[in-house]
């Protein structure tokens, strides 16, 4: 499956079943999904998932996945 | 009496705001908000994999200090949509610092010009007017234009941030007279300078004249020294304040002696030696 993260091109060897399982693959989820305390927050296709919809989010050919986290700012 | 400032029914602690970006070092971050104390401290959010992630835990990040300082201080977190150049992009970036920061302040930025980094009014005003329906408590980065700032307090924004000048450029309160006349004819509004700061003087001279805050990043950041001048901004900060309240002379063309006349020694008058 193709997909875009954070606009680049990725391609799963493995097609997740979920967004819950793309974000386990990806490292930002542990595999029982816990985050290691880790503050993030995700849009597909610039639509906001809250993290209690990660595991019933199906992913299609092409969606584009966005992780943001905290930076500094002015 | 109380001067404490009030925005959207809520208590800001200081009228000294502050970016966290652009330190040396987290630590010297850290140590410039304990300086400044600000009432609001700005950051923002972008695009990370989740290698970055891990490192934001560590104890010495500064996402780690920032946490601390805000958990100790009481200071709230104002998260921006820096970066955005459409209503739609600025948007989309406020709901998800919503969802990650836990917060309803956002620190609007739409920007309409890439070498001035100037708002786009027109785009900003869209976008306030969707996320304030939203919910949002939507302090707008906008141009000193009288009639854009009335816009969006009549849109709803408790607050509205015209620039001084250009971000980053440092050099201060460049059109005094549009300020003013903004101060006057908003009499009631929160005003607060944001951006183009970069001394304490022009911060102190903003506070002078009436605006109820500043925010700025940079002068700090990139000062010889962000702690020591941190704290300079926060002493002129008050100073302008407790000047603005205790209220300044009206300037006048003729000169006229501080030192009262009567009683002049006799050689002064005329046919004396």
């Amino acid at each position: 499956m193709r997909l875009i993260i954070n606009g680049e091109p990725y391609e799963c060897r493995v097609s997740p079943a979920s967004l819950q399982a793309l974000l386990q693959q990806l490292g930002f989820l542990t595999d029982d999904a816990t985050a290691f305390s880790m503050r993030f927050v995700v849009a597909l296709n610039q639509h906001i998932i809250t993290s209690s919809r990660y595991a019933s989010t199906a992913l299609q050919e092409d969606d584009c996945i966005d992780v943001l986290s905290v930076i500094t700012g002015g | 009496m109380n001067d404490a400032l009030m925005i959207a029914g809520e208590t800001i602690g200081s009228r000294l705001w502050l970016g966290s970006s652009l330190y040396p070092s987290p630590q010297v971050m850290s140590e410039a908000l304990q300086a400044a104390q600000p009432g609001f401290v700005t950051l923002s959010l972008r695009r990370q994999s989740a290698a970055q992630l891990q490192q934001q835990q560590q104890p010495d990040s500064h996402w780690a200090l920032l946490q601390n300082y805000v958990r100790d201080s009481g200071a709230r977190l104002l998260p921006n949509t820096a970066g955005c150049h459409t209503a739609r992009e600025a948007i989309l970036l406020a709901q998800m610092a919503r969802e990650l920061f836990a917060t309803d302040w956002i620190k609007l930025e739409v920007i309409g010009d890439d070498y001035s980094l100037q708002p786009h009014p027109l785009q900003l005003v869209e976008a306030a007017r969707e996320l304030i329906a939203q919910g949002f408590k939507v302090l707008p980065y906008c141009t000193d234009d009288l009639v854009l700032c009335r816009t969006l307090l009549e849109l709803g924004c408790p607050a509205v941030m015209p620039w001084a000048a250009p971000i980053g450029t440092g050099k201060g309160l460049l059109n005094p007279w549009q300020l003013q006349t903004l101060r006057e004819r908003q009499p009631d509004a929160v005003l607060v300078i944001d951006a183009g700061l970069g001394k304490p003087s022009q911060a102190m001279a903003a506070l002078e004249m009436g605006f109820d805050a500043v925010l700025l990043n940079t002068a700090v950041a990139r000062a010889q020294q962000p702690v020591a001048m941190a704290a300079a901004f926060r002493q002129a900060v008050d100073g302008g304040r407790q000047a603005y309240r205790a209220g300044l002379m009206c300037e006048q063309q003729q000169a006229s002696p501080s030192t009262p006349v009567l009683g002049l020694p006799f050689w002064h008058q005329e046919g004396a030696l």
